[in-house]
């Protein structure tokens, strides 16, 4: 599994949804499984994906598929 | 039939409720907390061949029962029940649901999970400050816990008032909380505690102030400062936060029911 399909199931299995329905739509609140409680469930298996542990300002800024990547890539040197 | 307990017989039951602790730990919290014949706690208990079938505890509206193997006199329960009037009964899971037949019509069933909390993020107070809520707080603190509605499906405005109130007068546990724009927006109580076992509860983010972190501070709060090394343990209804917390890598480890009087 290479890093893009580790962040794929992570997202599918946080946020209850099929792995086919994961996109870079995504973002806080256009989902309602994505909601606060959505939010520090994607952070802990995101977390457990990559064996990282969030900073509290990135779990902040995590508000959408496409800054979650960022985030990792920026901070945790993860490439997609 | 079941028999008031007394003073002298305090320790022997924290004993035998220390053996099975993740299924009784407020009944075991509030004995080592308050004590038996003291005016917050009224404690009785029912015996078979020398051995404990049925220990309850009554605290304000709440009825805490707990039985190892369920293999007590119901009829001893439910008069227990009629004779205090609670409005609440909690349990282990089996114990609820071989009584709640019995009590149908005056009780609806709802059950969770005891999760042990050994890990969560660390946050402190570097997003937002938390405080120790004073009496005066409490008022504000109820009306927010009331804006959920499983906590006004549960409980009345004055029994919660009442209860956090004691909690923070007699210093058998806390509330603490957040304020934003003037006004308290995330709180968590410690709900009991010992040296060794602290129990929370009432975990809630107002929802105009939510994914700002307020609930996680206050949570991370408790956990890494007021905690110490203590074993924390939370009692989880909603699915998702359960899933939330097992995300996080804390563990289920046991499942315990509620009882709630209908149309109190």
């Amino acid at each position: 599994m290479n890093n893009l399909e580790r962040y794929d199931a992570a997202f599918a299995t946080a946020l209850n949804i099929p792995l086919e329905e994961v996109s870079d739509k995504l973002a806080f609140n256009v989902i309602p499984s994505w909601d606060s409680i959505g939010q520090m469930v994607l952070v802990s298996s995101i977390e457990d994906a990559f064996d990282i542990v969030f900073e509290p300002e990135d779990i902040f800024a995590f508000d959408s598929y496409r800054k979650g990547m960022d985030i990792l890539s920026a901070s945790y040197g993860i490439a997609f | 039939m079941m028999v008031r307990a007394t003073r002298d017989e305090q320790a022997e039951l924290l004993d035998y409720l220390a053996e099975d602790v993740e299924n009784c730990l407020y009944l075991y919290l509030d004995i080592y907390q308050y004590g038996i014949g003291s005016d917050t706690v009224d404690v009785w208990y029912s015996k078979a061949d020398g051995g404990y079938t049925l220990i309850t505890l009554q605290y304000f509206d709440c009825l805490q029962i707990y039985s190892r193997h369920d293999d007590f006199d119901k009829s001893d329960l439910l008069k227990r029940v009629s004779e205090s009037g609670v409005a609440k009964v909690r349990g282990p899971r089996s114990t609820i649901e071989w009584v709640c037949d019995e009590l149908h019509g005056d009780f609806t069933a709802e059950y969770g999970a005891v999760i042990e909390k050994v890990r969560t993020h660390r946050f402190e107070q570097q997003f937002h400050d938390v405080a120790v809520a004073g009496e005066q707080d409490l008022p504000e603190v109820v009306d927010l816990l009331l804006l959920d509605e499983r906590n006004r499906n549960t409980y009345s405005r004055q029994g919660l008032l009442n209860s956090l109130a004691n909690l923070t007068r007699t210093g058998t546990g806390a509330t603490y909380i957040v304020r934003s724009d003037g006004r308290i927006v995330a709180s968590e109580t410690i709900a009991a505690e010992s040296d060794v076992f602290i129990i929370t509860a009432h975990l809630i983010t107002h929802p105009d102030y939510r994914r700002m972190l307020y609930g996680s501070v206050v949570e991370s709060y408790v956990y890494n400062i007021v905690k110490k090394d203590r074993r924390l343990f939370t009692f989880v209804v909603e699915p998702r936060r359960k899933q939330m917390l097992v995300a996080q890598g804390n563990p289920v480890i046991a499942e315990y029911g509620k009882l709630i009087r209908v149309n109190r």
